[in-house]
């Protein structure tokens, strides 16, 4: 199978892929404002006519080099490009102020590629192990793990829940829209052919992630002196430091980055928890292993090093649930399974026990895997350049932006329906985020409520004369998935309390 | 100033407004299609209640500490993103009456001077470079057919 693995791999348009995914996430990780999400959104119509094997390199790619990308704002402005880098800001931009920017840009660097690669292992470990529990499931586990999954939201939620279970609960009507999968019934679509199917998903995440996102940095530039060129490193400030840590510091180091890259890939696996908390929880990890505490918050490389691997490892462990069960854990990933279902890749076991599929999803992983070590090289390569890009004016990138949203948005199903949907989800996602209303809900809502509805069907055709809360009972997958619905619904305080506990100390 | 509510009461309102509709259209529905939109729009109306009931204690807790509850949309800012909006709807339909590519050529500009670039130089390159870059990604490369 290795062969074919990297036969499958080392085509002109998996590399391609490879290339543009790696590029491409880095500059939309490093613009403060773009972030994973957006760019994953964004460049799913560009991956329309290509091979899922390239398409999800290309994603995946693109996910975990946003995630590291916002490192080097978070470095050098003391503006993290993702939430994930948020941790990393406070030493890094420490050390830029004492002139030593090149030696945290080389930690963060080598940080994120042992948590990166660390994290496409535990993948490519733990996901066939995961799969084998999943032969077991069938329509009633699958209905569950729906549930399961929509508790996720109140977690994907921050600090009010309620807001985030209201977005779900609208992802799940506009999943409701279109034919009704076991009688053919049309619902809600007023006679609309173009809703025959229902919302395709692509215009409905590029108005709610893109647009709307537009239309909030078009309020902000209302305001007298918005548009600026960004924040400078002041001109007294020396860009220097050791870049690579020597052999010794490494070995040294190699016991923090493994605890890190661990704590990065449970946390992945934990639904809703996501790359802020892992940074969080790797730069805790850090410190609370540290001889001299003192140094922390004042440019302690430890600082920028624990928060830098746990954060990507988090995405390998993201991976794990998304590509097994079919449960996004963060809104980044719920667009990534978008990107997987287009192109012929449904989540579950048989991505893992179906021989046409493993050739496909392997060369996927260890794309990702790759991935990490391509943005690391780039990373190094463009480390005293970066800066410019930061320094990009966002009213230039907007109009760009919205362009290449619509342009998308058209090209799923050539139709200016989808045009007119992204525009209005986009006024939509305009008012979720000016009321805290969380969007990535929504695209958790979208999928899970199609699963969620099928699976009870399926279970009330299969209950026969028994009672349907019974015939759950009977099943024990069925209870476990109960239990971890209930443990989600309470995780978002225990969530919070841990990213509270990381903060003080 | 007791009198001004938190945004959450009106938007729990609206919610509800939403939820008696999609309860209302779910129930002209046959019996099998009919579950599952219906529980979506009980549900919906069950948070939107809990929704206003958290905004009712926000709004509550500004007037005990005799403040206005915060407005989170300025007219100000807000005005400036509705044209802006209506550009980006302009631009949409342009496409359909003038075709893909003219319409951009005219909208990167104008959105760009809207959003306070002042170097033309930039304004051009920026139209140039980016339509070059569209025909050659999703016209020549992928070959989608634009508007």
């Amino acid at each position: 199978m290795l062969a074919g693995v990297l036969s499958a791999l080392f085509q002109w348009d998996v590399l391609f892929g490879l290339i543009i995914g790696t590029t491409v996430g880095m500059a939309m990780g490093i613009m403060p404002g773009m972030g994973a999400t957006m760019a994953i959104s964004l460049m799913i119509p560009v991956t329309y006519t290509m091979g899922p094997i390239a398409s999800m390199v290309l994603l995946a790619s693109l996910y975990t080099t946003a995630t590291f990308g916002g490192s080097f704002t978070a470095i050098l402005l003391h503006t993290p490009g993702t939430s994930s880098n948020a941790a990393t800001a406070r030493d890094g931009y420490e050390m830029t102020r004492q002139g030593r920017g090149l030696e945290a840009i080389g930690t963060a660097i080598t940080g994120s590629l042992f948590g990166g690669v660390f994290g496409g292992v535990a993948l490519l470990a733990i996901a066939p192990l995961l799969a084998q529990l999943a032969l077991k499931f069938s329509s009633p586990e699958y209905f569950f793990i729906a549930i399961f999954g929509l508790t996720i939201i109140g977690s994907l939620s921050g600090d009010e829940p309620v807001k985030g279970f209201a977005t779900g609960l609208l992802g799940l009507a506009v999943g409701v829209v279109g034919m009704e999968q076991s009688t053919g019934y049309m619902r809600y679509t007023f006679r609309n052919l173009n809703l025959m199917n229902g919302f395709t998903m692509v215009p409905v995440l590029l108005g709610l992630f893109t647009i709307s996102q537009m239309l909030v940095q078009m309020e902000r530039m209302a305001k007298p002196g918005a548009i600026e060129k960004g924040q400078v490193i002041d001109d007294g400030i020396k860009f220097s430091g050791k870049f690579f840590m020597s052999g010794k510091e490494f070995l040294q180091r190699l016991p923090l980055m493994i605890r890190a890259a661990v704590l990065g890939v449970l946390i992945g696996i934990l639904p809703g928890a996501g790359g802020d908390i892992g940074s969080w929880v790797g730069y805790n990890e850090a410190k609370r292993s540290a001889k001299d505490k003192s140094t922390f918050g004042k440019g302690e490389v430890l600082g920028v090093l624990g928060s830098e691997t746990a954060n990507n490892a988090v995405c390998g462990g993201a991976y794990i649930p998304l590509l097994t069960l079919g449960i996004p854990g963060s809104g980044a990933s719920a667009v990534l399974m978008t990107g997987l279902i287009i192109h012929g890749l449904q989540p579950g076991v048989s991505l893992f026990t179906d021989p046409a599929k493993q050739q496909q999803i392997y060369p996927i992983i260890i794309g990702y895997i790759l991935a990490n070590i391509l943005m690391c090289i780039l990373g190094a390569l463009i480390a005293k350049k970066v800066i410019n890009v930061a320094k990009i004016p966002m009213n230039a990138i907007m109009p760009i932006v919205i362009v290449l949203a619509l342009i998308g948005s058209y090209s799923i199903n050539r139709s200016m329906f989808d045009v007119g949907v992204t525009v209005a989800f986009g006024f939509i996602g305009y008012f979720m985020r000016k009321l805290k209303f969380p969007t990535a809900p929504v695209v958790l809502g979208i999928i899970l409520g199609q699963m969620a509805e099928a699976g009870l069907y399926a279970s009330i055709q299969m209950k026969k004369s028994a009672s349907l809360l019974g015939f759950f009972a009977s099943r024990p997958i069925c209870w476990l998935f109960f239990i971890l619905t209930i443990a989600s619904i309470f995780a978002p305080m225990a969530m919070n309390a841990i990213k509270k506990r990381s903060l003080k100390v | 100033m007791k009198n001004k509510l938190h945004i959450d009461v009106y938007a729990g309102i609206v919610m509800i407004a939403f939820a008696a509709w999609w309860i209302l259209e779910a129930s002209k529905f046959p019996v099998v299609p009919r579950r599952f939109p219906m529980f979506v729009g009980i549900a919906f109306a069950l948070v939107a209640v809990l929704i206003i009931i958290g905004g009712i204690k926000k709004s509550k807790a500004s007037w005990t500490a005799n403040e206005e509850p915060k407005a989170v949309i300025q007219w100000s800012g807000f005005k400036y993103t509705l044209i802006g909006f209506a550009g980006i709807v302009l631009y949409a339909v342009a496409i359909n009456y003038i075709h893909f590519f003219p319409a951009t050529l005219i909208f990167v500009p104008l959105m760009m001077l809207f959003l306070r670039v002042r170097k033309w130089h930039q304004i051009v390159l920026t139209d140039l470079i980016l339509n070059g870059l569209i025909w050659l990604i999703f016209v020549y490369e992928l070959k989608i057919t634009l508007p």
